[in-house]
């Protein structure tokens, strides 16, 4: 199969691959950067387990192909956090008990961070409405709604 | 008694790792050259197998093997109790999960593409996809003669499992009451849903003659088993290593990669890695059994219950797996938290063409409760009894026996969790539109933890001080997503006065850590928390000992606080570590371990026995509906939850799963169904099978009831599968309060609601 040229930013740093035209995102991500934190839930875009921000959107990478993504900026959980400090959403889901199995944590993380970017006072319908394309067979949803809620009225209990 | 660690609200243990991204899952290990599997899966739920050639398979470039059951004859069949299922299908398919043959090839596309190369011949036979069917004698045999009693009776055909319950006499019972009520009442096949699809690697080692296994297990030690048992080699022969696992509900109880990944890393002689879509998992893996459950209770005018028969025919699918166990316990507790004093049951176990079914959160409980407690419902508004009422006048207390002739003796908090709940709940609320109509249920539960009946349950766990002066706490209690890392990090400081911040879990391995048995029944906090709690009372023994030989002196001079070793009265200290040093060049390193292994028994012919279960949770929900009576549609507005774990250990924990399980709940309630048609899966995937979002499920408020004195560490329970068993009925019984509609089928949805009150004539 024939490959494509491709140059993109992944959390901050810029990279150059060729690929093949059916290579999703989020295979990019895992096999070809090593970025493991992005999961694949169904490969269908119904879960949300794939979720990563491309230019500054939340999309579900399994249904996004690497060539679309030429000239885009992408973060994933990864980038998420600073050195040397958790993302306030990272550290509101540990300090809320927002992760049991945390198979849909990252997803879920990246679709919060979208929210708070375009909406940073969201109400609790907001917030579900917001993550309603993430599955999370564990927590029943109300302690990711809270560490949600919690990181949006800047509580840093 | 707790030193101030026990129901503490802490971060989990393995929080960080998690939302961060650096937490490594099944699908998440690589290694340099490795094989990609696919597997060949039939299209015929029942046929045989006339012919399979492989030959343009394994031409195809990129292919480097592919292999059928006739290439490894030795292989033995597996199975977590009935070892029933094949690796590989020799002469007939059974459901249409069975695989027909392995590709291992150097990218997934092109293993993917092999599979179409694959000419495969079959007669299909009758199709099976009602156990009513099954049962017939005329049915054709879904598996031949052979298979293992097990303490069980069975039939020939295709029944597995006829099992019995009886306590009393019924027909006395009966006699006595001054009502009869019947019903019918139907449960469905659901999928676990668990975010992570199955998915592994796999290692040979030629000059070892050793496997290395890395896929999520419910129960590490039965998985090594199992598969040196396939393979033909020995125990010693098999590592499994225990990752990250994302979520299970009893899914991952089964083998599922694990016998085809480590076949074909020797067939191979490279590491081998297979990840199934979502599609697959749905497809091949385990269900939950749906039942059909007959009820019958004789009740007196003052609501006093005196008899109670139970009739059950269940689908085990394909395969046994833990079918029969789970439909007998369905059985033995069919009759709720109720003192009855004449019972009668009995139960069949029906294999079918259907995707075999397995452990699912409840083990057969759910379904059980799903049914008494809508039996408990109708029989309140059908006598005009105020529903909890009715339900305190029955319930169990200290000294009743259950159904199974256990008297409970300890931590019967039933009545309390009914209270509980009651009182939190308050008032139901107002519509929020003309056309919908507000409803209340209740439902109140039992649930016995650990394996119970006799079956032998045990954990072994392990402590030590590390030079470090840290502690090691070695389990292999797989944590799903429950917690229980961090339940056993709070009982072992809690033990040893040390902050949880300087315990280790070491990494679960079969080679390792010992058997901790399955994450399932419901029973690790009961099982590796007192396993736990053992190795760290054996630890702090040989640090006191310790201790007190190098500095002479004992308690109270000598104490041990915060890792430090203080004498009192003295500068004289030593931290940990320096002890733990000592210890080692002396031979007695500061190492223990601790095994639980209680007793409990059962007579299978009648369902009876002394010390049935070591412990039973309760769990009373409350439950608010909104029904939409123009399409049918069934909104849950409030959840109020009051288990009685006995001692909540991981108060945050708790908490997470009553509210994770309540969804579960409402999702078997209302949306969830996996649908054969002939045997078929028609909805394997998330926008066909429907699992709770967001915004489906409320916020649930959680009332812990602390009855004390049960099994676990300081007086704990479970609540791992009783968090998710109260909902369904609770909300079926909402549904009948808000527009007065009696369903008996499970998932109630908005099709089905609307088509009832319509029946009824709308609404008034």
């Amino acid at each position: 199969m024939d490959k494509y040229p491709i140059k993109l930013t992944v959390n901050g740093r810029v990279h150059e691959f060729q690929v093949e035209a059916d290579l999703r995102l989020v295979d990019l991500l895992r096999n070809h950067l090593q970025l493991l934190g992005t999961k694949e839930g169904c490969g269908k875009g119904e879960c949300g387990a794939c979720t990563v921000l491309m230019n500054g959107k939340s999309v579900t990478s399994c249904l996004v192909l690497a060539v679309q993504a030429d000239g885009a900026e992408i973060v994933t959980v990864e980038g998420l956090g600073g050195d040397l400090a958790l993302h306030p959403l990272q550290d509101a889901f540990i300090k809320y008990g927002a992760v049991q199995c945390g198979y849909c944590t990252p997803g879920m993380l990246m679709s919060a961070k979208y929210l708070l970017d375009i909406n940073p006072r969201p109400s609790r319908e907001e917030i579900r409405v917001a993550i309603s394309g993430n599955l999370c067979r564990c927590t029943g949803y109300t302690k990711i709604i809270d560490a949600i809620q919690a990181v949006a009225e800047g509580r840093r209990d | 008694m707790s030193k101030g660690y026990i129901g503490k609200r802490v971060n989990r243990v393995d929080a960080l790792e998690k939302v961060t991204g650096k937490a490594l899952y099944s699908v998440d290990y690589s290694m340099d050259d490795m094989v990609y599997i696919k597997v060949l899966r039939t299209p015929h739920p029942h046929a045989l197998l006339k012919k399979i050639d492989v030959s343009r398979a394994r031409e195809l470039p990129g292919v480097v093997q592919v292999i059928t059951a006739a290439d490894v004859p030795w292989l033995k069949n597996f199975g977590l109790i009935f070892k029933d299922q094949e690796v590989l299908v020799r002469e007939k398919t059974r459901y249409m999960g069975d695989a027909l043959a392995v590709v291992a090839a150097e990218d997934e596309r092109t293993a993917r593409r092999a599979l179409n190369l694959i000419e495969v011949e079959y007669e299909p036979l009758e199709v099976i996809s009602d156990p009513l069917r099954a049962m017939e004698p005329d049915a054709p045999r879904i598996h031949e003669s052979g298979q293992v009693p097990f303490e069980h009776e069975f039939n020939q055909g295709n029944v597995l499992s006829i099992d019995h319950l009886v306590k009393g006499d019924v027909e006395q019972g009966f006699a006595q009451a001054d009502h009869i009520i019947e019903n019918e009442f139907r449960t469905q096949f659901v999928d676990h849903a668990a975010m992570e699809p199955e998915a592994g690697l796999a290692l040979y080692d030629p000059d070892e003659d050793h496997y290395t296994i890395w896929a999520a297990s419910q129960w590490l030690h039965d998985v090594q088993t199992d598969v040196a048992r396939v393979l033909g080699v020995k125990i010693e022969q098999v590592q499994v290593i225990q990752p990250t696992i994302g979520g299970a509900f009893g899914r991952r109880e089964d083998i599922s990669v694990h016998v085809i990944l480590p076949l074909m890393a020797k067939l191979t002689g490279r590491p081998v890695k297979w990840v199934m879509t979502r599609q697959e998992t749905m497809l091949t893996q385990s269900k939950r059994t749906p039942m059909t459950i007959r009820l019958k209770t004789g009740v007196k005018k003052d609501g006093t219950i005196t008899a109670w028969e139970t009739e059950i025919v269940a689908d085990t699918g394909a395969y046994a797996s833990t079918g029969a166990s789970i439909v007998h316990q369905a059985l033995y507790v069919s009759t709720g938290p109720y003192e009855i004093p004449h019972v009668k049951g009995v139960s069949y176990t029906v294999y079918t063409n259907n995707t075999y079914t397995g452990a699912m959160r409840g083990f057969g409980a759910t379904e059980a409760a799903f049914a008494y407690e809508r039996q408990m419902d109708c029989i309140a508004r059908d006598l005009g009894l105020d529903p909890a009422e009715f339900r305190l006048k029955n319930a169990y207390t200290l000294g009743s026996a259950t159904a199974n002739g256990q008297v409970l003796t300890t931590s019967v908090g039933t009545r309390d969790t009914i209270l509980s709940a009651r009182e939190h709940f308050g008032e139901k609320g107002t519509p929020s539109a003309p056309h919908k109509k507000r409803g209340v249920g209740m439902a109140t539960i039992m649930f016995g933890c650990g394996y119970g009946e006799g079956f032998p349950d045990h954990s072994i766990a392990g402590a030590e001080v590390t030079e470090e002066g840290r502690i090691l706490i070695r389990s292999a209690a797989a944590d799903v997503g429950q917690g229980v890392k961090t339940v056993l990090t709070l009982v072992a400081a809690d033990v040893l006065n040390i902050p949880p911040e300087c315990i280790d879990l070491g990494v679960a391995s079969t080679h390792s850590t010992k058997n901790a048995g399955s994450t399932s029944a419901t029973r690790q906090t009961i099982f590796s928390g007192n396993a736990v709690k053992l190795a760290a009372e054996n630890l702090l023994g040989k640090i006191y000992h310790r201790a007190s030989v190098e500095l002479g002196r004992a308690h109270p001079e000598l104490s041990i606080e915060n890792g430090d070793i203080i004498l009192h009265g003295t500068e004289k200290q030593m931290t940990l570590g320096e002890l733990a040093k000592i210890a080692k060049a002396k031979d007695e390193p500061l190492s223990a371990e601790g095994c639980y292994f209680p007793r409990t028994d059962i007579d299978y012919k009648t369902g009876q026995g002394t010390n049935v279960y070591v412990a039973y949770t309760y769990n009373t929900q409350y439950v608010e509906v909104e029904v939409d009576t123009e399409t049918g549609q069934v909104d849950v507005v409030r959840i109020v939850a009051a288990p009685d774990v006995g001692k909540v250990i991981n108060p945050v924990g708790l908490e997470g799963q009553s509210e994770g399980g309540s969804a579960m709940g409402l999702g078997m309630a209302l949306m969830e169904e996996q649908v054969f048609a002939k045997a078929i899966t028609v909805n394997p995937d998330f926008s066909t099978y429907l699992i709770p979002t967001a915004l489906d499920v409320p916020d649930v408020e959680t009332f812990a009831v602390e009855s004390g004195d049960a099994a676990g560490p300081y007086g704990a329970k479970g609540i791992g599968e009783p968090a998710m068993i109260p909902t369904a009925p609770a909300i079926f019984n909402a549904i009948e309060d808000a527009v007065g509609i009696r369903l008996y089928d499970m998932p109630a949805t908005p099709e089905k609601v609307l088509a009832a009150i319509k029946a009824k004539g709308g609404i008034a």
